[in-house]
């Protein structure tokens, strides 16, 4: 299985974000604040991690998320520390 | 004084996942029984062979979304869906959001659902998952080793690459989340209530939606009754088995199951389902549009205990004899005034013949009497919802279906062993709940 591509993983959370929160973006834009920009509240930020667990196969603890630092660049990268070449997701 | 009216239905059930399919097949007394899945017998030896499994939803299609889908445990999607469906027969109108937006801020709505178990089958996936997600490695040697095993698989099946603790699993099991979700989903801000009665609950939610509007307190309500237990292992269902209320075996697949026949052993277990109806005042139905829409008016309410037993009914009827009285009070009609009743009709030995007793016994003069679990099995806090749409169905359609495998009555009573036509004004719908509950809903024909 191929490793998964930075690109792939922006597409499926900008999907994912346009799906659960108020201020979602057209495009990923890796700055973008998942609270303070994008308007979620605690229990949206736990839908998305459901739904990375669900996409990507990735277990994210809510006490390992920094809070209020959350960015798109930071959830992107943890996906891609999760998965290397020979730990690919489940896609 | 406000009168009550149904102006819509939604349904997910094994039986057909719209009210069309689902009335249809009630009609043609379809069998839903299928075999219990193989690997449940490496786990218990069951009396009960059979189940009426729910088959999966297309929630694309009814409108719920990926991550609602990763989010809400299945009797909430259930719930959800048939909730939509619901309001769509009702000719009530959505915001792009999916709200009733308009309505919301204009006019007053409820929710009012009714369940058996919640989603109870949430803390014990969880707790399952804590318990042998250490185990994984090991059994996948023993896969590699026994590849067809069906109980490493069925194992395996659940597990996912690291444990996990679902931080929803609060969210899922509370029992009113069910109802909460709805109103969440709708943007419903009146009250929302969730009734718990076994068996009767959705009887006793409509009846609480059906006063609710009686009283003023509320224009609209969305109620019925929602059950999905979740069962992957057949935990749910081994312990109605030991309790020995399933059907057993009898003369093959689809004959177990046998309301008010001599031969009657238990009821069909069934995986779950949603039923839900748009109860409302006739002011705004009609303000609505939607006379022309109303199914059925809702006329009397009736809710008594037993105080006798957890499990069993009590054999004296007292209970439900003044059940039927403020229900019938309430409408202001008789006995003898009701054509059709729409049985609690289990098929187990005892409820069936207490059941068909009092029925002989209170309506001398024969009215239709229907068991729709003939049909779709014991749905448990989602039946009595079920079945309140069966009657105001058979009402707006002057049908009613035939009790099914009914060969051998236990009672001379008028049992349709067909669909067959009917001029039908008022009927009854009653259940009796494991807690001794006991609720009953009048229905009649809607006239101007």
């Amino acid at each position: 299985m191929a490793e998964v591509s930075v690109s792939f993983v922006e597409t499926k959370i900008c999907e994912l974000v346009r799906e659960l929160m108020p201020n979602a973006p057209a495009e990923f834009s890796a700055s973008l604040r998942v609270k303070e920009d994008l308007g979620a509240d605690s229990m949206q930020v736990i839908a998305l991690m459901l739904s990375l667990d669900a996409e990507f196969d990735v277990d994210l603890d809510p006490a390992d998320v920094p809070d209020n630092e959350v960015t798109l660049g930071w959830v992107r990268d943890f996906v891609l520390s999760a998965h290397t070449k020979d730990n690919p997701p489940p896609l | 004084m406000t009168r009550v009216v149904i102006t819509g239905a939604g349904v997910i059930s094994s039986a057909g996942q719209s009210l069309d399919e689902f009335w249809e097949n009630c009609l043609r007394g379809v069998s839903l029984a299928q075999d219990i899945p193989e690997h449940w017998l490496h786990y218990y030896q069951p009396r009960s062979k059979v189940w009426a499994p729910l088959p999966s939803c297309d929630y694309a299609r009814l409108g719920i979304t990926r991550t609602e889908r990763i989010l809400l445990s299945t009797p909430a999607l259930i719930g959800l869906c048939a909730s939509y469906q619901a309001i769509q027969n009702a000719g009530l109108e959505t915001d792009s959001a999916g709200k009733i937006a308009r309505l919301a801020t204009e006019k007053r709505l409820s929710v009012h659902i009714g369940t058996g178990l919640g989603a109870a089958h949430s803390p014990f996936d969880n707790y399952a998952t804590h318990l042998i997600s250490g185990l994984k490695p090991k059994l996948l040697e023993l896969q590699a080793t026994y590849p067809d095993d069906p109980l490493v698989r069925d194992l395996l099946a659940g597990l996912k690459a690291q444990p996990r603790v679902n931080p929803l699993v609060i969210c899922q099991t509370m029992p009113n989340a069910l109802a909460a979700n709805i109103s969440l989903r709708l943007g419903i801000r009146g009250a929302v209530e969730t009734s718990c009665a076994a068996c009767a609950s959705g009887t006793v939610a409509i009846g609480k939606a059906f006063r609710a509007i009686k009283a003023g307190e509320t224009d609209i309500a969305i109620a019925g009754g929602i059950e999905h237990l979740g069962d992957r292992t057949g935990s749910v269902f081994m312990g109605f088995d030991r309790l020995q209320t399933l059907a057993s075996p009898y003369q093959g697949l689809g004959t177990e199951n046998r309301p008010f026949d001599q031969n009657r052993s238990g009821f069909l277990f069934s995986e779950g389902g949603a039923a839900v109806l748009v109860l409302e005042s006739l002011e705004s139905a009609v303000n609505r549009g939607q006379k022309s829409q109303i199914l059925a008016e809702v006329v009397g309410f009736g809710q008594t205990s037993d105080a006798h037993s957890i499990a069993a009914i009590s054999a004296d009827n007292n209970s439900i004899s003044r059940m039927l009285d403020q229900a019938l009070g309430e409408a202001c009609v008789k006995p003898a005034d009701i054509d059709y009743i729409n049985a609690h009709g289990t098929g187990t030995e005892i409820n069936d013949r207490v059941e068909s007793g009092f029925i002989s016994q209170t309506f001398p003069h024969r009215p239709l009497v229907n068991s729709t679990k003939s049909i779709l099995g014991h749905t448990i806090g989602a039946a009595g919802a079920f079945e309140a749409i069966t009657t105001a169905m058979s009402l707006h359609r002057q049908m009613v279906h035939p009790s099914r495998n009914l060969m051998d009555p236990i009672a001379d009573l008028n049992f349709p062993l067909s669909a067959i036509s009917a001029d039908l004004r008022l009927a009854l719908t009653h259940n009796f709940g494991f807690g001794g509950h006991n609720a009953a809903l009048v229905l009649q024909r809607y006239e101007v």
